[in-house]
């Protein structure tokens, strides 16, 4: 299940007491007409444009999108919560030439794994085609 | 972004209409307003009035739905258009005259690569901007002097709370079942907080006999 953030945690809290409000002031408190009305009204606004604000244009802000690669692992396991890593400040060497660490084919420019360093051809180079170390340890 | 095609305002545009006559006929039947055409016409002439109100009125509930899973998906990068399902705007106008309405002109399409909870996040946004224009009406209809202003904005906080309460049911295409799809407790949220003011309001079932 998605983890909502603490902001859509609280959202969530204020919105739930927001509906046990409405209930219980239609149901005992304020007589008069208009000022129920009122009530049901300003309740109502303040709740929609809170959970709209948190739930909806906050997200919007930070731009939620995601590849195709983690859209593949979702797909298959609804619990994979794919995490960003920085890239790492360490000056990686290059290399120019070798063999495909998964399929074991000579590669003159191959691919280095940012995952696990692994040194790949083409057809292997991304993590869930050589079964990246990285991914089964997640 | 917020960008429009000519087809797609002339399909909101087909959509709205059949919203507003759809609701409309809630308000009061075409066979009711025939015979007050033929029977009273001063009582038509005021029917009428009202009617034209009522259109004015609703055009937001439903032109403002589909727009904000529109920009909202647009919001998150994705193309999103609105289009016009022949066969279900068919269907909507023949619910006119029949007791049960069913509003289903068209449908908001988004493409791109998106997650399942921005695919939520869309879906819910058409119910709030409801509920958000609900409760604009309901504090209006408070504020009015006049007592047939007051049923009007009633009235049109009522169509708003259906509307938002039937697109939240977990079924089929509908918003609900996406967002439950995504989230079990925002969807009870949304769906307790638009059952709740569908039942309570004081034209709803519950409404009636606790509030008036």
């Amino acid at each position: 299940m998605y983890k909502l953030t603490q902001q859509e945690q609280i959202a969530l809290t204020i919105g739930i007491f927001s509906v046990i409000l409405l209930i219980l002031e239609v149901l005992f408190f304020s007589s008069n007409f208009s000022e129920k009305i009122l009530f049901l009204g300003g309740t109502t606004i303040g709740t929609s444009l809170i959970i709209i604000y948190i739930f909806i244009i906050q997200p919007m802000k930070e731009k939620i999108r995601i590849s195709p690669y983690n859209q593949y692992y979702t797909s298959i396991s609804p619990t994979f919560r794919p995490t960003i890593i920085p890239p790492s400040k360490e000056v990686k060497k290059t290399v120019m030439r070798g063999s495909c660490g998964y399929c074991g084919k000579k590669e003159l420019m191959g691919f280095t794994c940012s995952y696990c360093d692994g040194y790949f051809c083409a057809e292997h180079r991304l993590p869930e085609k050589h079964d990246c170390i990285w991914l089964k340890n997640r | 972004m917020f960008s429009f095609s000519s087809t797609e305002k002339q399909e909101l545009f087909l959509g709205t209409l059949i919203f507003v006559l759809v609701e409309l006929s809630l308000y009061i039947s075409p066979l009711q307003l025939i015979t007050a055409f033929l029977s009273d016409f001063s009582f038509f002439l005021n029917e009428l009035f009202i009617l034209i109100v009522l259109c004015v009125l609703s055009i937001p509930l439903f032109l403002f739905h589909e727009l904000s899973h529109k920009f909202t998906a647009q919001g998150y990068g994705l193309t999103s258009r609105f289009r016009l399902d022949p066969n279900f705007a068919l269907f909507s106008l023949c619910t006119i005259i029949l007791p049960i309405k069913i509003i289903a002109p068209g449908v908001v399409l988004s493409s791109g690569e998106y997650r399942l909870d921005t695919s939520g996040r869309i879906s819910m946004a058409g119910p709030l901007i409801n509920i958000l224009i609900g409760g604009v009406f309901l504090v209006f209809s408070s504020l009015m002097p006049l007592d047939w202003a007051m049923v009007v904005f009633l009235l049109v906080s009522k169509f708003s709370f259906d509307l938002a309460l039937f697109n939240m049911l977990p079924f089929y295409i509908l918003d609900g079942a996406k967002v439950l799809k995504w989230h079990q407790t925002i969807f009870i949220l949304i769906f307790s907080l638009s059952l709740v003011l569908w039942l309570f309001h004081p034209l709803g079932i519950l409404g009636g006999f606790i509030i008036v």
